[in-house]
């Protein structure tokens, strides 16, 4: 069945035919993407998440901007925004801005380098499968770009009461956003799947 | 014009392998990843019905609800999203308001409103051209996570702003209604299977 592909969208069997460079193979019945020639070798990709996660670190430990109001100075961590809801007995809501704007996009990158890294030194563990499963789930669940606008309001809504210097923990921030971005629409995590495949059968 | 339904062709949802359906074989499982066969995601119409009709009645709490409370100079103001809406509006920060109104109250409204009319078209309650069904479904798959922005908002003024009665933002129930909607209709726009739209044809489908 390597000369046909189904459209996912709309289930359609459309003959493969090779494209160029560059260009998008679309559904007859549906315009849905159906395959491209533009994806990300596993190196490349292996190399932007690393990048990506040396600046999971750093948005994380250093302060986005400091803010100075009522005549004190204070400073705040991507985290430390859902920390205090945590701390204001807000769990669930708490939880989940952790989990949208934290744990997502840093499990998405750590399950994504360690799969490369499996893959590209022809190692099958059973955990392969499971590491590719989650990389899908979490591009759903990553939401560093809506943070960002959230973030930009937020500023907005302080900036007539307070103070507000950027920090580097926000230049990194927006590093990783746009890492991860590229990351998406690079990925096709049909190479890993096929990769997977042909290493198991040597 | 051929489905691979009718081929007995499945894809895996995991890793999009395609599959030679077996007729004989019970619970067949993907070669490749070892996930579940299905032609469609089962009880996709179902699943989507149920999650939205949860989300459409925690709406009405989280646009009733306090969502934030904020403490000034030892006085306590709950707000909704639409009085902070307002209040923003009033205080010139039009644009802001503009795009808060949009992502928690517009998007959300749209988001539930558009799957159930996906759906009842499907069901054959009303008619909408499939290309049109299609592209309603991935506007709201797309949009689905910037709904979320509100809350993100919030977290941030509750970090920032936390001089006890001095002036500080503390989430109220709303902002959990919320959080609830928001996860309810993404969960109801990954439970749907475009592929029901080609399906379940329209009785009065135009040619």
């Amino acid at each position: 069945m390597s000369n046909i592909n189904v459209c996912n969208k709309c289930d359609l069997i459309v003959d493969h035919i090779p494209i160029a460079k560059n260009r998008h193979a679309l559904c007859p019945r549906c315009n849905s993407l159906l395959y491209t020639n533009n994806a990300f070798s596993i190196s490349a990709i292996l190399a932007l998440s690393l990048t990506g996660l040396i600046l999971v670190v750093i948005a994380n430990v250093f302060p986005m901007f400091t803010i100075t109001m009522l005549g004190a100075e204070e400073s705040a961590t991507l985290i430390q925004g859902a920390w205090a809801l945590l701390q204001k007995k807000s769990y669930f809501v708490g939880l989940l801005v952790i989990f949208c704007s934290f744990i997502a996009p840093f499990l998405f990158l750590s399950c994504l380098v360690q799969a490369c890294l499996l893959l590209l030194t022809k190692r099958n563990t059973p955990q392969l499968i499971l590491l590719l499963k989650l990389v899908k789930f979490f591009t759903e669940w990553s939401m560093l770009e809506v943070y960002l606008v959230s973030f930009l309001i937020a500023i907005f809504k302080l900036s007539d009461i307070a103070d507000i210097q950027f920090q580097l923990g926000l230049l990194s921030f927006v590093s990783l956003m746009f890492i991860s971005s590229l990351i998406m629409y690079g990925l096709n995590l049909e190479i890993f799947w096929q990769k997977m495949e042909k290493n198991a059968k040597r | 014009m051929q489905n691979a339904k009718d081929n007995k062709i499945a894809q895996c949802h995991e890793c999009n392998l395609l599959i030679d359906v077996k007729q004989d074989v019970k619970r067949q499982r993907c070669p490749r990843c070892f996930t579940r066969v299905h032609f469609r995601i089962p009880r996709s119409i179902q699943k989507t019905w149920a999650l939205l009709i949860t989300a459409a009645v925690m709406m009405i709490p989280a646009n009733f609800l306090p969502i934030s409370t904020l403490t000034s100079a030892g006085q306590s103001t709950p707000d909704t999203i639409m009085s902070g809406t307002i209040a923003l509006a009033k205080s010139d920060d039009l644009g802001i308001a503009i795009i808060i109104f949009i992502a928690s109250i517009l998007v959300p409204l749209f988001k539930i409103i558009g799957l159930m009319l996906i759906l009842l078209s499907i069901q054959n309650k009303i008619f909408i051209t499939q290309k049109r069904k299609l592209l309603l479904f991935n506007a709201i798959h797309w949009i689905g996570k910037w709904s979320i922005m509100d809350l993100f908002v919030i977290s941030i003024m509750v970090a920032v702003l936390n001089r006890g009665n001095l002036l500080s933002v503390d989430p109220g129930y709303g902002a959990t209604c919320f959080g609830l909607v928001v996860i309810l209709t993404i969960l109801a726009a990954e439970s749907f299977d475009t592929r029901l739209i080609w399906d379940l044809n329209h009785t009065n489908e135009r040619k």
